[in-house]
């Protein structure tokens, strides 16, 4: 494929709200450190079917999707890199800097494996949270769906076949709970149709998520909210892959976590539960996509299937997210803080996907897109390290890890259990 | 309770856990007098393992 940046320009440039925007390919591989990473979007088009990829949002339109055909690029990605504005930064304290090494000790995530296309935009700076925020999307899922426009007449050298369709009836029902973060600032974070406020559950057919009914948004980047990471989501092709051998998938439960008050938590916990009797559900994988206070309606929501007699699996992270590089020593021994910070006794089946966490100090990098320096501690804006490197995150690191997508939700992280 | 607390009393929500900023504040003020009459009643009360004090 070819890329002509004026192009690319032109359309990003379609939002007066954005000032300027430079175009730049990065290859996995390359002396290359990516930074003030906002997200990555896979190019997917329906070429067959109802809807439009990533509905809801952007202006396009709500309409259901998953069926029909989707043309997809595998292993690439539009990655928006902006810098936090001074005042998103004292609005959203999570919005904080990344970075991705395409080559070395800290190329430990997936996304040190995909080839990009780099936007790096800067907007009109008094833009306020929720602008810059569909300012910096806009401008990448324009330029995502136009690419993916490119491979309607293109033959696909592969195809796979999606659908949940009747299987023996001696299965095991399974159904996949997806707990999602709802943003507790309005208007951002992660987006179900481009709803992101906290709501009741509600079920998806795993080809929605396919379709792109789920994104993230361009202003917390850490925890797992990558738009590319829900389409490409393992947990998804895995269970399609067992659906019918050893499994009948009955769907996937969308629950929003990080309700303010218990009682809240408890109504979402219950609520889900009661969905997956109503399907019938004689087993559960419980998956998340964030940290912290989010864990207690995923504790709950456990238990509440597991008193309703289905049996749960839980793919989770370890909550040791404050260790930035990963020495024999504590892999040995383990953190200093526990691996989970809440949970309940009938949550007796859960699988670690451990810590995304570099051997040693990231290494001076000659090419550095993005940006130019990175702010390490979200208190602190005015102290402005180079990003060019060499970086030693226990150094410079506040609390948590500026490696994009080192909470490794869903496991696709390089790092095997024998590193860890 | 998991920490190892014996009382704890039930705050109001993460992000205000001793008072609600969304009422008058009268109404606000009262709502954490509540509170920190609940805490003395349960320093009176005797227990034998972690024990929630729902919020009044």
């Amino acid at each position: 494929m070819t890329i002509d940046p004026a192009r690319v320009r032109t359309l990003v440039m379609q939002d007066p709200r954005i000032r300027t925007v430079s175009v730049d390919l990065v290859e996995p591989g390359e002396e290359t450190r990516i930074i003030q990473v906002r997200d990555v979007i896979e190019p997917r088009v329906k070429v067959v079917g109802r809807g439009q990829a990533y509905p809801g949002i952007c202006n396009h339109p709500p309409d259901t999707v998953g069926s029909g055909e989707t043309f997809r690029y595998s292993g690439f990605g539009v990655l928006i890199s902006s810098e936090a504005l001074p005042h998103v930064r004292r609005a959203v304290s999570a919005a904080t800097d990344s970075l991705i090494d395409m080559t070395g000790p800290g190329a430990v995530t997936v996304y040190s494996t995909l080839r990009y296309l780099v936007l790096t935009i800067e907007t009109d700076p008094a833009l306020e949270l929720t602008e810059w925020n569909d300012a910096l999307r806009g401008a990448g899922h324009r330029v995502a769906h136009d690419l993916a426009g490119l491979l309607r007449d293109q033959p696909p050298p592969e195809r796979g076949r999606f659908a949940l369709a009747p299987v023996d009836t001696a299965l095991p029902r399974v159904v996949h709970v997806h707990t999602l973060n709802a943003s507790m600032v309005p208007g951002i974070g992660t987006g179900i149709y481009g709803s992101t406020q906290h709501a009741l559950p509600i079920l998806l057919h795993p080809n929605e998520i396919l379709d792109g009914a789920i994104t993230g948004d361009a202003v917390v980047t850490y925890p797992g909210k990558c738009t590319w990471l829900h389409v490409n989501n393992p947990v998804l092709m895995s269970l399609y892959a067992r659906h019918g051998v050893d499994i009948n998938w009955v769907g996937s439960i969308i629950s929003r976590t990080r309700w303010g008050s218990l009682r809240e938590k408890q109504l979402s916990a219950y609520q889900t539960a009661k969905l997956a009797r109503m399907l019938n559900a004689q087993g559960a994988l419980i998956t998340w996509n964030h940290g912290g206070n989010d864990l207690v309606e995923v504790m709950l929501t456990i238990q509440d299937l597991e008193r309703a007699g289905i049996e749960t699996v839980f793919l989770t992270i370890e909550s040791d997210i404050k260790v930035v590089r990963m020495t024999p020593e504590l892999a040995e021994t383990g953190s200093d803080e526990p691996p989970l910070l809440f949970s309940v006794p009938e949550a007796d089946a859960i699988v670690s996907t451990g810590t995304l966490a570099p051997s040693g100090p990231l290494p001076f990098m000659a090419r550095v897109v993005g940006g130019k320096e990175l702010v390490f501690d979200q208190e602190r804006p005015d102290v402005r390290t180079p990003a060019s490197g060499p970086l030693d995150l226990e150094a410079v690191s506040g609390a948590y890890s500026p490696i994009f997508g080192h909470f490794d939700n869903y496991g696709l992280g390089p790092q095997s259990y024998f590193d860890y | 309770m998991q920490a190892g607390a014996n009382r704890v009393i039930q705050g109001i929500k993460i992000e205000h856990v001793c008072g609600d900023p969304s009422l008058s504040p009268a109404a606000d003020r009262a709502l954490r007098r509540r509170l920190v009459e609940q805490a003395f009643r349960a320093l009176q009360t005797g227990v034998t393992q972690p024990t929630l004090f729902q919020a009044v």
